[in-house]
């Protein structure tokens, strides 16, 4: 005979153990596999996603380099950029900008385009796909979007008016290389010939305006070493910070991390479920393992060793795991598998598809292998050097290295996926940090809140509530490790859904004086200062109340407390953050007070008429470009250097949708400079706000207007569509917290059998029976509902602090989920509980 | 002569129990030769199930001697002891202890599969000795569908399967009404004639004792005369 257990009779016995506690094993699997989906589900698109944005990173920049300017490139610039331009190399020049564009018919109003002018180069690297194919802008005609011909009732030869331009519709567009990633834009767009802008008459002073220079490198250069070497020649000769570089593979790894960032939420969702699942999975283990002990002890007697006993159990444990790993994963491409197509049906300028990928099933796999070893391991080797036959002693505690051991395998397990997915380390130690928060927290309110519970039962026990109802009262705290799981996973799930409403409902108060009933609508944006008045006119003729204006002037940050702003290609993370957040293009404002919307948080404000340089900062801009009160400000307005001190700092309401800006000056600094004017009002319907852009077509083509209450809509309808996906995510962790209660009661069916049995010995009829579970479970509901409120109300606390939204919970909702909360653990103990009570009744 | 099968020499036993140490078995001196079948009685508390557990060697002696097939087995490893349980001892149990997810037939089979025997040829060998306790065609049955007595004759079959040389019985009718208790006797006994394996079996109940072919009385953890 072999000195080790045959393996083959283990796995036949690990088999048919596995087979035949099938819905045991299901049940510990369904744990992991809700958390595990999201996280594939999430990791699957953003593969796919990065995958369709590798492939046209170049097409996207429609080039290789590529830099750009708000204001002409200097003479020492543009031969900078034509010195970069080797044989072999092409280049193209292109200007962007915001426009009117006036259909020829008199009913139709003119609308808000993205005006770029090209030249006979681009694009240099993707596709212009055009109706009638193989258009290009050519003087005296454009190309405009199918989607915005279609809404606008424009065709192929029709004439239109751009500024001083009349145009010919050329074509429509149907594909633009590098039309704004994910199709979100501003405007429709489009293209007219770079020789035509030059009579549009609309480079004024102070019009706000792109200029490109795009660089394509030969066939025979090898990309990334050729980008990279161009960058850093172009770095050193464009010392102007204001002029900005990029690369094709800059613009491909910034999409990433926005993509990243914008996932985070749904990859903390996706981690909070599985946490509550795991939490789930180590109780149900413990209840599988304990009932378990009397076979390991009779294998020992039997002759296998305590180290095979523990093989076998570990190996059903790990199997599990694997189990919910694998059903997860597939689940998880399934979901996004569906969601590519979903968003094939959008015009989001990439071909998404999310084949399996085996990188993510291992990952699945390995992840919640770790966790099952990691909850069960250390229990499992002492239930199997327990001995057998002892009657005398109890069994031994789980040794604590291993125990120890096993939670860190399970934390790096968890922390390995977050590191994974988030856009960086510092989101990934925030996002780590959160949830290790968040777990701590209703851990300890579950743990209090049984603590209550139990005080409470002693407290009315001489209260005069009949017995069943205090048995199943003690009943709750008795059975103390399954009620904290239980109370865990319900108060996390019902918490993560009440922190998505209140978000749902701080952004709607946030956006709420947007919509209130004489909110403007409507911006008109380069009004010059000789067309105020008339604009004022006209805008009076159609608005309900007074148009605010105020003068916008074009400015570069040279210098902060005498320190000039350099570029740097060694800055990374924050502090290239700040430097693009200095570096970037200025509307500056002056005033002799703020306005309505503006609310002074720190310093204080000029006094009206005072001759002073001072500068009052937005407090979110001055935070993000590491600005600070008392900061000297050197900018340069149009060639001319004006200095000012930072004395104030703003809190803006955005939402009030007046005319406002991040920095504004002392009126005394900037009343002389080149400015436009920009304004804000409410049309009074929409008839008058079709005439009110005709009217200012035709007097003062220059003039574009917003439509703000539009764009807003459509900002909400996204804001909806993702909060709504966020909401069913949160809901699925409420569900995984529905599925822990039920299994863990069906998996506790013995022991409640027996004590159902007793009961029905002892006398009890079955109303009375039935009313110690509801006890029981109601008082469950009731800790689950207290605990979700608290820890809902921390969770919304932080998150409305993260997202700078107002506080906020909607009532009803609230009163819902609380009424849920209570509800839900009764509906699902009882279903699950039926199978005790039936076993109970049979002779 | 041969030597004894097993054999205890000047064996105690003792457990921590809060600040105290309680002494279960001491200075005891036991042995039993092949063949043999020995009654182990006492009052609840006299170290029974302890002695029960040194014999199988899931238990270790506090001090003394033991001695496996004529060795010294004192100081035998985990793995050792384990590897003789499984070549050379059986269990009865007073609770049955049978696997609830496994048939009666993969019950009793699963020792011979645990030494390697393949599973139609363990199943058959099984087959046969459930038949020959009167268990034919409960083979299919799980233990929740058994009786009593049904189930404590499947763990008899177990406890055989393999042909051990020691049977260990704890309580083994402890559990079962006077009738059904006498049956599980006749069958363990009939068993243990038909194998020549020894016996030896811890009971509180004197029919049961009497019915072996030694008795030996166990009080405050000693033998007594």
């Amino acid at each position: 005979m072999s000195g080790a257990l045959d393996g083959s009779a283990l796995r036949r016995l690990a088999a048919r153990l596995f087979l035949r506690r099938a819905r045991t094993m299901l049940f510990l699997a369904a744990c992991l596999a809700v958390g595990v989906a999201f996280l594939s589900a999430v990791s699957h698109l953003l593969f796919a996603v990065d995958g369709a944005i590798a492939a046209r990173a170049r097409d996207m920049l429609a080039g290789d380099v590529q830099a750009s300017s708000s204001r002409p490139f200097s003479d020492s610039e543009q031969s900078a950029l034509d010195a970069a331009l080797t044989p072999g190399r092409r280049a193209s020049q292109s200007v962007s900008l915001a426009s009117m564009l006036a259909p020829a018919r008199a009913s139709e109003p003119p609308f808000l385009v993205a005006v770029k002018a090209v030249d006979d180069a681009y694009p240099l690297r993707g596709a212009l796909l055009t109706a009638p194919p193989g258009a290009k802008p050519a003087p005296g005609t454009c190309l405009v979007e199918r989607s915005a011909a279609l809404q606008h009732g424009l065709k192929v030869g029709d004439a239109v008016r751009l500024g001083a331009l009349n145009l010919r519709v050329a074509a429509l567009i149907d594909q633009e290389p590098d039309r704004d990633f994910l199709g979100f834009s501003f405007a429709p767009r489009v293209l007219i010939a770079r020789a035509d802008l030059d009579h549009a008459g609309l480079l004024g002073l102070g019009a706000r305006v792109r200029y490109a220079w795009t660089l394509a490198l030969d066939a025979s250069e090898s990309p990334a070493p050729a980008v990279a070497a161009v960058k850093k020649e172009l770095s050193r000769a464009l010392a102007d910070a204001h002029v900005g570089l990029i690369t094709y593979a800059e613009g491909e790894s910034s999409a990433r991390e926005g993509l990243r960032r914008a996932a985070l939420f749904f990859t903390a969702l996706a981690l909070a479920a599985l946490l509550l699942g795991a939490a789930g999975l180590r109780a149900g283990l413990a209840l599988f393992l304990d009932a378990e002990s009397d076979t390991m002890g009779l294998l020992r007697c039997l002759g296998a060793s305590a180290a095979e006993v523990e093989r076998l159990y570990v190996g059903l444990c790990v199997g599990v795991g694997l189990l919910g790993g694998g059903a997860g994963a597939l689940a998880g491409w399934a979901l996004a598998a569906a969601a590519a197509r979903a968003a094939g049906r959008f015009d989001l300028g990439l071909a998404l598809s999310a084949p399996p990928r085996a990188e993510a099933f291992a990952e699945a796999l390995l992840l919640c292998g770790a966790l099952a070893w990691g909850l069960s391991a250390a229990r499992v080797r002492a239930l199997a050097a327990r001995p057998p036959l002892d009657a005398l002693r109890e069994p031994p505690q789980a040794p604590r290295a291993l125990a120890a051991a096993g939670w860190a395998a399970a934390a790096l397990a968890v922390a390995a996926a977050a590191w994974r997915r988030a856009p960086t380390p510092k989101d990934a130690l925030l996002l780590a940090a959160a949830l290790a928060a968040g777990t701590l927290i209703v851990e300890m309110l579950a743990r209090a809140g049984l603590a209550g519970a139990e005080r409470l039962s002693r407290a009315l026990a001489g209260a005069g509530l009949p017995f069943p109802v205090r048995h199943g009262l003690r009943r709750l705290v008795r059975r103390r490790r399954e009620s904290r799981v239980m109370l865990f996973t319900l108060a996390g799930g019902f918490a993560l859904l009440a922190a998505v409403g209140s978000a749902r409902e701080g952004f709607s108060r946030a956006l709420a004086p947007s919509q209130a009933e004489d909110a403007p609508d409507l911006f008109l944006v380069d009004v010059q200062p000789t067309q105020v008045a008339r604009a004022r006119a006209i805008a009076a003729r159609w608005s309900r109340g007074e148009a605010a204006f105020a003068p916008l002037v074009r400015a570069r940050l040279l210098r902060v407390d005498g320190e000039a702003l350099r570029r740097d290609a060694k800055r990374d993370g924050d502090e290239a953050e700040r430097g693009r957040w200095r570096s970037r293009e200025y509307n500056l404002t002056y005033a002799d007070a703020p306005n309505p919307s503006e609310t002074i948080v720190a310093g204080k404000f000029w006094a009206p008429g005072a001759d002073v340089a001072e500068a009052s900062l937005e407090q979110d801009f001055m935070d993000r470009a590491g600005l600070r009160l008392g900061a000297r400000l050197t900018f340069d307005v149009q060639g001319r250097e004006v200095d000012a001190v930072a004395t104030s700092v703003r809190r803006v309401e955005w939402a009030a949708m007046r005319p406002n800006f991040f920095v504004t000056l002392t009126p005394g600094l900037l009343r002389e400079a080149p400015q436009t004017f920009i304004a804000s009002l409410r049309a009074r319907d929409p008839a008058a706000s079709a005439e009110l852009r005709k009217e200012l077509a035709r007097a003062l083509p220059n003039v574009s207007v917003i439509d703000a209450a539009a764009l807003l809509a459509t900002a909400r309808r996204t804001l909806g569509l993702i909060l709504t996906a966020v909401g069913a995510l949160a809901a699925f962790c409420v569900g995984v917290g529905a599925l822990v209660v039920a299994g863990l009661v069906a998996l506790g069916r013995a022991e409640r059998g027996a004590e159902n049995e007793l009961e029905r010995a002892l006398g009890w009829t079955e109303a009375e029976s039935r009313a110690a579970d509801a006890a029981e479970l109601l008082g469950l509901g009731a800790l689950s509902a207290l605990c979700a409120a608290a820890a809902g109300a921390g969770l919304s606390w932080a998150l409305a602090r993260r997202l700078d939204v107002p506080l906020a919970a909607d009532p009803a909702e609230s009163a819902a989920l609380l009424l849920g909360a209570l509800l839900l653990p009764a509906l699902a103990g009882m279903l699950a509980g039926s199978a005790s009570r039936r076993a109970a009744r049979r002779p | 002569m041969s030597a004894p099968l097993l054999e205890l020499e000047d064996v105690s036993k003792e457990f921590p129990s809060g600040s105290e140490t309680l002494r279960v078995l001491a200075g005891l001196d036991f042995s039993i030769g092949a063949g043999e079948a020995v009654a182990v009685t006492g009052p609840s508390g006299s170290g029974k199930s302890t002695l029960l557990g040194i014999l199988a060697g899931l238990e270790r002696p506090t001090s003394g001697r033991v001695r496996r097939d004529g060795e010294d087995a004192t100081a035998w490893s985990e793995e050792r002891l384990a590897l003789w349980r499984r070549g050379r001892v059986g269990f009865v149990f007073q609770n049955f202890r049978l696997m609830p997810t496994l048939s009666a037939l993969e019950n009793a089979s699963f020792p011979l599969e645990m030494q390697g025997e393949a599973p139609d040829a363990a199943a058959a060998k099984a087959r046969v000795l459930l038949a020959e306790l009167g268990l034919g065609a409960r083979a299919d049955h799980r233990p929740d569908q058994l009786s009593g007595g049904e189930q404590q004759r499947v763990a008899i079959a177990r406890a055989y399967a393999h042909r051990p040389a020691l049977i260990l019985a704890d309580e083994p009718t402890g559990s079962l009404d006077r009738a059904t208790a006498g049956r599980v006797l006749d069958a363990l006994l009939g068993v243990h004639a038909r194998s020549g394996a020894a016996l030896v079996v811890v009971t509180h109940d004197p029919a049961t004792a009497e019915r072996m072919s030694r008795q030996v009385r166990l009080a405050s953890g000693r033998l007594a005369a």
